[in-house]
C-alpha cells in the first residue's frame, strides 16, 4: 500500500512537472555574439524554442515573415533561413525585430510573433550617410507606438528605477508594459514573465491596462566575483479572437495570438554603488578646499599688498 | 552697427547664455535635437532633457572598437562625426565656450554669486601657468587613447579594463551637474564594483567638489583644464569667427587683460599677431567691450566685423558699470 502511494506521488510529480514544462514552452529570438577575428564581434540571431531558458534552434517555420523597425519608424522585410535570422540592417542604431509565423492547426489559426530589440553597430554607409551626418540624440527603445504590420504587440514603457543607468534594465527596476491589438491598447490581457532562474509570474493589468512588474533580484547569483551578473527573462502574451475564415485553403474558427519578448537585465547598480558615499566625497572636497583657501588667504593677507582690478 | 558696438555686452552675453543653457539642458523636452557632435558639454547623461550631445562622449564611445573595425563602416562613421564636429567649430569657433557651454555658464553664475557676496577672487600662480595649460592637452590625449586601449593592445601592452571606455565622462563635472538641473542626482555615486570604476567615480566626485569651490573663487576655473577647449583649438584657425587685433592702435593699457576671465596676457601684450584666439580664449568678447581704442579689437565673422571696440562704446559701458556699482552700493 505504501509503495503504491509513493508510486502515485511520484507519478503526480512527474505529471505536474510535465504540465509546467508544457506551460513554459515558448519560442523567442536569441542574440549571440560570435568572435570573428581578434575581438571583432558579429551578432547572430536565432529563433529558439523550449522551456525558457533551455532551448533548441527552430529550423523551420510556417509561413514566416520577418520585419524590423528602425527608431524612426521605417519597416523593412527580410528572410528567415533554417533557424538563423539573416538581417542586413542598413543603419547603425536600435531596431525592433519581429518574426511572424502563421499556421492552422485544429481549426485554429495561430499567429505567433517573436519580438526582440537589436542594436546594430554597423551599417551600409550609402544608406546611412545622411543619418550619420545628422546624428541622433533623442530616441529610446521604450514606448514606441505600435504599427500596422504587427497585429498583436507588447510595448515596453520607460522603466521606473532608482539608479544612474538609463540605457538598460536592471533587477529592481519596474518595467511597465502595454499590450496592443490592431494598434489599440488591450486593457484585460495578462502577460507571463519567466526568468532564467525559473521565477514565473502572471502579471495582470491595472485599471488603465498597464502591466507592471519588478524585475526580481537573483538571490542565488554569486555577485562577489562578478557584480554585474547578467540574466534574461521572457515576456509572453496570449490573445484570442473569435473570428472564422480560411487561411491557405484551411478553414479556422478562431485565431490565437502569441507574442514573446526576451529581455536581458543585470544586477542592480544599487548593489555596488553608493550615492551617499558620492555626496560625502563632494561635500568633503568642498569643505577642505574652502577651508584651505580661507586659511591660505588669512596667512597671506599680512604680507601681500592688495591689488584690485576691475573685473568687467 | 553703432548700436551693437555700444551695447552692454555683459547683459547681451548673459541673455544668450541663459537661452543656450535652457536649450542645451532642457531642449530635449521640446523635441530639440542638435545631433551628437556638439563642441560643448551637452551631456549624454541627461538623456531626456538634452538638446544635443557632447562630441567628447561620442568620440570616446567611437574609439572603443578593435582597430580592424575602423577599416570598415566604423572608420567612415568616425570620420563623418569628426567632420561634423569640425563644422560646428568652424561656425562658432571657441564662442561655444563663451556663449553656449552649460559648464561655462554655471561657472559664470558662481562668479556672479561671489561678486554679490563681495568675496575676493583668486588667480593661478603665474609660475605654474605653462603647466596648467598642458593639463587640457594631457586630458585630451588620454581621453582619446584610453578608450582605444580598452579594445586594442597597444605596443604589446595588455588591454585596459572596460571601466575606462569613457574616462573623461567619468570625471567630467558636467555628468553630475547637468542632470542635477533637471532634478536627476543619480550621477552622484561611487562605484565599488571593481578597482577601475572605484577610482574613476571617486575622481569624478572629487572633480565636482573642486569645480564648485574653484569656480566660485576663480573665474572659469575649469576652462583652463578643459580638453574640449584643446580639441576645438586644433581646428580654431580655420574658423569663420575670429578675434582680431590691430596692434598699431594698441596702447597696452591692460584693460582687455583685466577684463579677461582667462587672464590671457597676449590680448594686451601681443601687437604683432592679428588673430588672437588662443587655446584658452573662450571668445566671450569681454576684451573687445573693455578696449577704449577705436577699432583696436574686433569680433569678425566670415570677414565682416560684427562687434568692435569704440571710444563711445567704452565710455557708455563704463557709465553703465558705474551706475550698476552705485545701485549695488545703495542696496
Amino acid at each position: 500500500m505504501y509503495g503504491y502511494r509513493q508510486t502515485m506521488q511520484k507519478m503526480t510529480l512527474v505529471f505536474l512537472f510535465c504540465m509546467i514544462s508544457v506551460a513554459n514552452a515558448g519560442t523567442w529570438i536569441e542574440q549571440r555574439y560570435v568572435d570573428k577575428s581578434a575581438g571583432n564581434y558579429d551578432k547572430e540571431l536565432y529563433l529558439k524554442e523550449g522551456n525558457f531558458p533551455q532551448s533548441e534552434v527552430v529550423e523551420n517555420l510556417n509561413n514566416p515573415t520577418l520585419l524590423y523597425r528602425y527608431d524612426y519608424g521605417e519597416v523593412f522585410e527580410t528572410d528567415f533561413d533554417h533557424g538563423k535570422i539573416n538581417v542586413n540592417l542598413p543603419y547603425k542604431g536600435s531596431y525592433h525585430l519581429f518574426i511572424q509565423e502563421r499556421y492552422v492547426e485544429d481549426s485554429i489559426l495561430h499567429i505567433k510573433m517573436y519580438k526582440t530589440r537589436v542594436y546594430n553597430s554597423k551599417g551600409n554607409i550609402e544608406d546611412s550617410l545622411i543619418k550619420e551626418i545628422r546624428g541622433k540624440t533623442v530616441g529610446s527603445h521604450f514606448g514606441k507606438e505600435p504599427f500596422e504590420a504587427v497585429t498583436f504587440e507588447a510595448v515596453l514603457q520607460k522603466p521606473i528605477k532608482q539608479h544612474h543607468i538609463n540605457c538598460c534594465v536592471y533587477s529592481g527596476d519596474i518595467v511597465p508594459i502595454k499590450v496592443y491589438f490592431k494598434q489599440k491598447q488591450l486593457k484585460n490581457t495578462p502577460i507571463v514573465i519567466t526568468t532564467q532562474q525559473g521565477w514565473e509570474k502572471t502579471v495582470n493589468p491595472d485599471s488603465d491596462g498597464l502591466l507592471s512588474f519588478e524585475i526580481p533580484r537573483n538571490t542565488y547569483a554569486d555577485i562577489s566575483k562578478n557584480k554585474r551578473f547578467k540574466e534574461q527573462l521572457l515576456i509572453e502574451a496570449f490573445y484570442e479572437e473569435n473570428k472564422s475564415g480560411i487561411y491557405k485553403q484551411k478553414p479556422y474558427e478562431k485565431i490565437k495570438y502569441y507574442l514573446s519578448i526576451p529581455l536581458s537585465f543585470h544586477t542592480s547598480p544599487l548593489e555596488y554603488t553608493s550615492k551617499s558615499a558620492g555626496f560625502y566625497v563632494v561635500i568633503s572636497v568642498i569643505a577642505v578646499f574652502s577651508l584651505g583657501l580661507y586659511y591660505y588667504r588669512r596667512k597671506k593677507k599680512k604680507i601681500v599688498k592688495e591689488i584690485w582690478f576691475e573685473e568687467d | 552697427m553703432k548700436k551693437i558696438d555700444n551695447m552692454n555686452l555683459n547683459k547681451v552675453r548673459f541673455t544668450i547664455q541663459v537661452i543656450t543653457f535652457l536649450l542645451i539642458v532642457y531642449g530635449g523636452y521640446i523635441g530639440l535635437d542638435l545631433g551628437d557632435k556638439l563642441p560643448t558639454f551637452a551631456c549624454v547623461f541627461n538623456p531626456e532633457g538634452t538638446g544635443g550631445k557632447c562630441y567628447l562622449g561620442m568620440i570616446q564611445h567611437d574609439l572603443d572598437h578593435p582597430w580592424q573595425a575602423f577599416l570598415g563602416f566604423a572608420g567612415i562613421a568616425f570620420l563623418i562625426s569628426l567632420f561634423i564636429f569640425v563644422l560646428w567649430v568652424w561656425v562658432l569657433n571657441k564662442a561655444w565656450c563663451g556663449y553656449v557651454c552649460p559648464l561655462g555658464t554655471m561657472q559664470d553664475w558662481l562668479t556672479s554669486l561671489r561678486k554679490k557676496l563681495k568675496v575676493k577672487f583668486i588667480e593661478y600662480d603665474w609660475a605654474n601657468r605653462e603647466s596648467i595649460k598642458k593639463v587640457k592637452w594631457i586630458l585630451l590625449i588620454l581621453l582619446l587613447l584610453l578608450p582605444f586601449m580598452v579594445s586594442n593592445s597597444l605596443l604589446g601592452l595588455p588591454k585596459l579594463p572596460g571601466g575606462l571606455t569613457m574616462p573623461f565622462c567619468d570625471i567630467c563635472p558636467g555628468r553630475m551637474l547637468i542632470p542635477a538641473f533637471v532634478g536627476d542626482f543619480n550621477q552622484f555615486y561611487i562605484d565599488f564594483s571593481n578597482p577601475t570604476d572605484l577610482i574613476m567615480t571617486s575622481l569624478g566626485m572629487i572633480v565636482v567638489g573642486l569645480f564648485i569651490v574653484g569656480s566660485f573663487f576663480k573665474k572659469r576655473f575649469f576652462c583652463y583644464f578643459c580638453p574640449m577647449a584643446a580639441f576645438q583649438y586644433i581646428f580654431s584657425k580655420q574658423s569663420l569667427f575670429k578675434l582680431y587685433k590691430d596692434g598699431s592702435k594698441c596702447t597696452k593699457c591692460g584693460d582687455c587683460y583685466n577684463a579677461c576671465d582667462m587672464d590671457i596676457l597676449e590680448i594686451a601684450d601681443d601687437i604683432k599677431n592679428k588673430n588672437l584666439v588662443t587655446e584658452d580664449c573662450t571668445l566671450c568678447l569681454k576684451c573687445v567691450a573693455a578696449c577704449p581704442e577705436e577699432g583696436c579689437l574686433e569680433a569678425n565673422f566670415a570677414g565682416k566685423t560684427i562687434f568692435k571696440s569704440t571710444k563711445e562704446g567704452f565710455i557708455l559701458r563704463m557709465a553703465m558699470n558705474q551706475q550698476i556699482q552705485k545701485e549695488s552700493n545703495n542696496d
